[in-house]
């Protein structure tokens, strides 16, 4: 093996443009090729790889950022340590969640409404099963909204008609649709802490639905008024 | 919630005829998906992708033996390198037969399935060029040049880079695996340079046998004081 590294040796200097020393002519031609192509090779893979490393580290760089910036003005304004280190968390806790969110949005907005459908019916598939109450609740709503006398849920009826028209010749029955227009509705949507998801005071547009699940270990509070 | 019971059948029923369309739709795309009709293998195969990691393997065995056999230690797994080399060979004609019948994506990324268009495709690539000129370092040839057209087989190994590209992987790992990709790339080039130096450098010394007035390309650790004596350890199988 002696004699192969003193070639991988040699080869790693002639990388690094070290004096090899020749003396011939051949040997100087062979050298100047040898450098200059090397140059364009080493140029190649150098560059994809300065790439490659920025990439894989430009997402926890530019959260170290945001953390760097809140750090510089926190002690600019000479806040208090333990609201910092309160501050600092909550940034921990919400950076990498706030970049998934942002992942799954941008992921969802590019593929078409059909394949949308069926990512959320994946993704909410589960949740749905096991939220039955709700649903049937939600399903019997819908029923009344067939009836032409109910006003409470004629605009549900109106645009579940809008999904059924198109899909109806599919064959596919009513409570496929009506799993479908939910699902259509149904997203993940990042709330901040301390943040009113739903309050008493808004009005609801009819056929809204005010389901929501909380994930990622999430809690909320309900407050009723009278 | 007591007038809407949780078990209530109609809505499992309901969830489990939506779930169980789901799945027929996505059985029903997994059995057409890289499928492809008339003896032409789709690129999405399993088994064309299966086959594309064989090749690259091979490729990368023939890399580093080639040049090694060529420049350093010509007899290189010696008694084993002949049906090896036999082996190898009949693996990378088949894979230009199998490049000729492996469907592609258009710019639109539309799969062609046709024949004459796939056979036009990869014939007027410089990908097929350099896979049959590297097929003329035919088994038990001696002559030099057709070895070294052997060392085009790093072309096949560059087929990395599309594979780990068009992954379904975690952005993050995929950046790590072309890092490594291209990691693996340098030290094959510093692993060909260094073979390259030393079948020119080997030239040297035997012209230098022949003729004392030549000098023999010294390696510079050698070249200040002389004391290693490089060339005389070489003499000796000092290897």
């Amino acid at each position: 093996m002696f004699l192969y590294f003193v070639c991988l040796y040699y080869s790693c200097l002639v990388i690094g443009g070290n004096e090899m020393g020749p003396k011939e002519l051949p040997e100087l031609i062979f050298m100047v090729v040898i450098n200059l192509t090397g140059a364009i090779f080493q140029a190649y893979i150098f560059g994809e790889l300065a790439v490659l490393i920025a990439q894989v580290g430009r997402k926890s760089q530019s959260q170290q950022e945001r953390i760097d910036n809140a750090n510089t003005a926190m002690e600019n304004v000479s806040l208090p340590e333990l609201l910092r280190k309160d501050i600092r968390e909550y940034y921990q806790t919400i950076l990498q969640t706030s970049a998934q969110q942002e992942e799954l949005d941008t992921f969802i907005n590019t593929i078409s409404p059909s394949l949308q459908l069926r990512v959320r019916s994946k993704m909410f598939h589960n949740i749905l099963k096991e939220q039955n109450a709700i649903i049937i609740q939600t399903y019997k709503n819908y029923q009344d909204a067939s009836n032409p006398n109910n006003d409470k849920f004629k605009s549900l009826k109106k645009s579940m008609a809008k999904v059924e028209r198109p899909i109806a010749s599919d064959g596919k029955t009513r409570g496929d649709l009506f799993f479908e227009s939910i699902l259509q509705r149904l997203g993940t949507q990042l709330l901040s802490p301390d943040i009113d998801i739903v309050s008493q005071d808004t009005k609801e547009e009819h056929g809204e639905l005010y389901m929501f699940w909380t994930g990622a270990g999430g809690k909320c509070k309900v407050k009723v008024r009278d | 919630m007591d007038e809407f019971p949780r078990t209530e059948p109609n809505v499992v029923l309901m969830i489990h005829d939506l779930e169980s369309k789901m799945k027929d739709d996505l059985r029903s795309q997994g059995a057409t998906a890289g499928s492809a009709t008339g003896g032409l293998i789709s690129c999405k195969n399993a088994w064309r992708i299966r086959w594309s990691y064989l090749i690259i393997f091979v490729a990368i065995y023939s890399v580093i033996f080639i040049p090694m056999r060529i420049a350093v230690y010509k007899d290189a797994l010696d008694p084993w390198y002949t049906p090896l080399d036999f082996f190898t060979f009949l693996l990378y004609v088949l894979d230009v037969f199998v490049n000729l019948r492996t469907t592609y994506l258009d710019s639109f990324g539309e799969e062609i399935q046709d024949a004459k268009k796939i056979m036009k495709n990869y014939a007027g690539s410089p990908g097929f060029y350099i896979d049959v000129l590297s097929l003329g370092n035919y088994p038990m040839s001696d002559h030099p040049i057709l070895s070294i057209i052997g060392i085009l087989k790093v072309n096949r190994v560059l087929r990395i880079s599309t594979l780990v590209k068009e992954s379904n992987m975690d952005k993050g790992y995929k950046s790590m695996l072309m890092m490594l990709y291209y990691y693996f790339l340098f030290i094959i080039y510093l692993h060909l340079v260094g073979c390259m130096w030393f079948y020119f450098i080997e030239q040297t010394y035997n012209e230098y046998l022949k003729d004392s007035r030549y000098q023999p390309w010294i390696p510079p650790y050698d070249y200040y004081d002389g004391a290693d004596n490089f060339w005389e350890r070489y003499e000796q199988g000092d290897q």
